[in-house]
């Protein structure tokens, strides 16, 4: 199959015929500068919510910085790691812009399978595809669900 | 009475500015004071005057810009020596306003962290917990996550958090602001019976004058940053020397005079009502304000021969509030305020002989 980039990009760089050659780390790396920025945002204003006095209160217990951040930073953050996560997998998961110039024959994202389905006009395979798409966006979305609802217990 | 026990925490000329503040005003500025051994001492003061960055200060949370602390004769602190122990490393536990009880653990996972931070031993950190839980009365509370507590349940576990490793001294923030009155007084009489108890060098954070009189031995009225006077509840309390003083710390009636005599002991005064005769202490020749509390002043029933100290008024006012009358009398022009108790009870328009005890006028700096 011929290669879905026009030739001048391929040629330019090594590392991206390489990645072309082989779609799937071309895959992830566009997944990941996609999602990675939103996600820091949001770790970043969690670990910002967490009060201060719950981290100082570590060091007048007498703990050490190591301490503290295994014992307490890391616990109060780590929900918010996992909702974080499922958030961006989700996101990557449906996601099509950025990677319908990057699939290969035997690294298709489902999303990008379900246009191809339905160019070749197999309506039914479409919606199978379909139908298993959401329910793992769901069920992930249920997790995150959970996972906030935990966080603000804590909160 | 206090006196000859060592001091176990020593503050000298702290100064602090934050440099985040646009129009940086030193948030301390040149606090100096010393804790002793077992002593219950308090900074009380109004909001932003200080008190919580100065506690900070002891505690290694915050780096004052110059001045000492020492902490059981060792420097904790010093801009001279350049010497800043970490806060983990000096001898302290603390109280947050808010608690900063860890959402993510249990009761004693909360109470035993501070052990597990010195390495003591399993089963003697066990006992310890347990202890201090009973200490403050949630021993039956041990396995419950620290989420499911009430804010008074909070606030002891984060007080068996600070009493478990028996740190030298305990700070405490304000720890009984956010409970609602009734939750406060209790807590505030439990507090006096637990350092009755354990007996620990404490320094406590208030802007609340009847739990710093209450509780303390001593307390350090503070300002602006800096300590305006300090002394016994008792003796800021009847004979302070500044007029922020006895503004801030209960109520009096404040006017002008001018000392027309000096003895040992007391002063005569002219002033707005007549002479009056006051106390008079080391700084008399230079005050100017006369202060008498509404609790202190006696009304008798009007009569002609007045003695020293006595004076003809007439009540304008009179409000009833159960256990006192709160009356506002007028004399030679002057209203007073009247505090009495409500064994006898008189009404507007009355006329009244207006009793001021010498031993209760008090000669203030402006
Ligand atoms: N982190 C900070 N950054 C900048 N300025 C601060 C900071 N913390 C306190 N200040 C300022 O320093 C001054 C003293 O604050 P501090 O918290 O010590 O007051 P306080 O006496 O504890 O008051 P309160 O009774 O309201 O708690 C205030 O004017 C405050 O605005
Ligand atoms: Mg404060």
């Amino acid at each position: 199959m011929p290669s879905p980039w026009p030739p001048s990009v391929c040629r330019s760089s090594k590392l991206a015929s390489g990645f072309v050659q082989n779609t799937l780390p071309a895959i992830v790396l566009v997944l990941l500068i996609k999602e990675v920025p939103l996600g820091v945002q949001m770790l970043k204003t969690s670990i910002l919510q967490i009060a201060p006095e719950l981290e100082e209160a570590g060091g007048t217990s007498g703990a050490r910085f190591s301490m503290i951040f295994r014992r307490i930073t890391l616990p109060l953050i780590a929900p918010m790691f996992g909702s974080v996560f499922i958030l961006s997998f989700v996101a990557a998961f449906r996601d099509i812009s950025a990677t319908i110039l990057l699939v290969g024959p035997n690294t298709k994202t489902m999303a990008v399978m379900m246009i191809e389905l339905a160019e070749e006009g197999r309506f039914e395979a479409t919606a199978v595809v379909g139908v298993v798409l959401s329910f793992v966006v769901l069920a992930l979305t249920l997790a995150m669900n959970w996972l906030r609802g935990r966080v603000e217990i804590r909160g | 009475m206090t006196d000859n026990r060592p001091p176990m925490l020593e503050v000298r000329d702290l100064h602090k500015t934050y440099e985040s503040r646009r129009t940086p005003r030193p948030a301390v500025d040149g606090v100096s004071f010393t804790v002793r051994a077992g002593e219950f001492f308090t900074l009380l003061g109004p909001s932003g005057c200080g008190k919580t960055t100065t506690l900070r200060c002891v505690a290694g949370l915050e780096t004052p810009e110059s001045g000492t602390i020492l902490i059981d004769g060792m420097e904790v602190y010093s801009r001279d020596s350049r010497t800043q122990i970490p806060t983990n490393r000096r001898d302290i536990s603390m109280v947050f306003q808010s608690y900063a009880v860890w959402p993510h653990m249990t009761v004693s996972g909360n109470v035993s962290f501070p052990l597990e931070a010195m390495n003591t031993p399993h089963a003697e950190a066990r006992k310890r917990v347990m202890d201090a839980l009973e200490v403050v009365g949630l021993a039956d509370f041990a396995d419950r996550p620290a989420t499911q507590l009430s804010g008074g349940q909070q606030q002891r576990v984060a007080f068996a958090r600070a009493i478990v490793k028996n740190a030298k001294i305990l700070l405490l923030d304000e720890p009984l602001s956010n409970l609602d009155a009734q939750l406060r007084e209790q807590m505030r009489t439990e507090l006096h019976a637990l350092h009755k108890r354990l007996g620990t060098t404490t320094l406590y954070v208030t802007h609340d004058q009847d739990e710093a009189l209450r509780l303390s031995d001593r307390v350090a009225l503070m300002r602006d940053g800096s300590i305006i006077e300090l002394d016994t509840p008792r003796a800021l309390y009847l004979s302070p020397d500044k007029e922020f003083t006895a503004r801030f710390i209960g109520q009096g009636n404040i006017w002008d005079c001018a000392i027309r005599e000096l003895h040992e002991g007391a002063a005569v005064v002219d002033s707005k009502i007549g002479t009056v005769i006051a106390m008079a202490g080391a700084l008399t020749p230079k005050s100017s304000r006369l202060m008498v509390r509404p609790e202190h002043i006696s009304l008798q029933s009007s009569r002609q021969n007045l003695s020293p100290n006595e004076y003809h008024g007439q009540i304008v006012s009179s409000a009833f509030s159960g256990r006192t009358l709160d009356y506002v009398v007028v004399v030679n022009d002057m209203e007073l305020r009247v505090q009495s108790p409500s064994v006898e009870i008189r009404s507007a328009g009355d006329y009244v002989t207006v009793v001021l005890p010498p031993e209760r006028c008090v000669l203030l700096l402006s």
